[in-house]
């Protein structure tokens, strides 16, 4: 709150003491003025275009207390009108009594009949403010415990609901697939060894039956040749070696080539 | 927002509180964001009585100079 008055006038003190009382939590931006006499009219208009420029308050008070129509002459006056009208700060204006009204009265945004009149049009009460923060804590309160409560109710719905009991059915269901699974496997891991067993031993006969030694205990013999130790595979591989084993089922004997017969004998 | 919250005039906190309270009364917000006005609501409330609990009235004066230039002034008490 901006107050444009004089440093000595009873205006200051009933404004001070009035915002005291009212709203002690305003900050005032006091501007000392002369109140009357020459120097009065231009003095307060150039507080108010400080004032007006500087942004300074959120509202201003300006004014004087009473006396004669001189005494209060300096608010009839021009500059101090255009002042008030071109004013970027909302202006009250206080001058004299009530009964006294100039023209800075008359255009001024709003008219106090006293500077304690304008400090109570300035500043609300502070009870009156602290009522209307409580109403609008309290009123935010209730939202966000409604808020929460909605939410909370939502997510208890959620959990009672159908769909999420049929996925929780889903789950126990996909549970006992995954133990069946699980049984499964071990249940073919075991088979599955036992086939191999089996199947090891049906290769084991096979291999038996692939053994050459089996053949020579049937009679059959096997020749390779003396230097090398290869088998010889044909009569023409034999008569070309020479000196050759020749290998029974119980032992082998030294022998060697006489002559092809096949060809005789035909 | 603390820091930002301290800074503000009465007013103006007050009037971020109602914006805070009218958002919250929108019913647009998710969970999360209510909570999170509801804090700086919470904040703001604390210094809106912070400031209205400061018990001495602060004066300041502006006084002109011989210059016509306006500077802060002595102290002015009233009584």
């Amino acid at each position: 709150v901006a107050v444009i008055t004089s440093p000595a006038g009873a205006a200051i003190r009933d404004i001070l003491s009035t915002l005291r009382r009212r709203f002690p939590c305003v900050e005032v931006l006091f501007l000392p003025v002369p109140v009357q006499g020459a120097a009065a009219a231009p003095a307060i208009a150039r507080a108010l275009d400080e004032l007006s420029a500087r942004r300074g308050a959120d509202v201003a008070i300006v004014g004087r207390g009473g006396g004669s129509l001189e005494d209060l002459w300096a608010f009839n006056e021009e500059v101090v009108a255009r002042a008030i009208h071109r004013c970027a700060v909302p202006v009250i204006s206080a001058v004299g009594h009530e009964k006294d009204v100039t023209i800075a009265d008359l255009v001024a945004d709003r008219r106090a009949a006293t500077p304690t009149m304008a400090a109570e049009i300035a500043v609300p009460e502070r009870v009156e403010v602290q009522h209307r923060l409580d109403a609008v804590l309290g009123s935010m309160l209730a939202r966000v415990r409604s808020r929460s409560e909605r939410a909370a109710a939502r997510v208890n719905e959620l959990l009672r609901s159908y769909a999420l009991g049929r996925v929780r059915g889903r789950i126990e269901a996909g549970m006992q697939g995954v133990d069946f699974a699980l049984q499964q496997l071990q249940r073919a891991a075991r088979g599955g060894l036992r086939d191999r067993a089996a199947r090891s031993d049906t290769l084991a006969a096979r291999l038996g039956a692939l053994d050459p030694r089996e053949t020579l205990r049937r009679g059959y013999t096997a020749c390779v040749d003396a230097r090398t130790g290869r088998l010889l595979r044909g009569a023409g591989e034999a008569l070309a070696a020479g000196d050759v084993h020749v290998a029974f089922h119980d032992g082998s004997v030294a022998a060697r080539v006489a002559a092809r017969v096949d060809e005789e004998a035909r | 927002v603390s820091e930002e919250t301290k800074d503000l005039s009465f007013e103006e906190a007050m009037k971020r509180l109602e914006r805070i309270v009218g958002d919250l009364e929108a019913g647009t917000f998710s969970l999360a964001e209510s909570l999170a006005r509801f804090e700086e609501g919470i904040a703001l409330g604390r210094h809106c009585r912070e400031l209205l609990g400061r018990a001495d009235l602060r004066i300041r004066t502006l006084v002109e100079g011989p210059d016509g230039t306006f500077a802060e002034g002595e102290p002015f008490d009233g009584e």
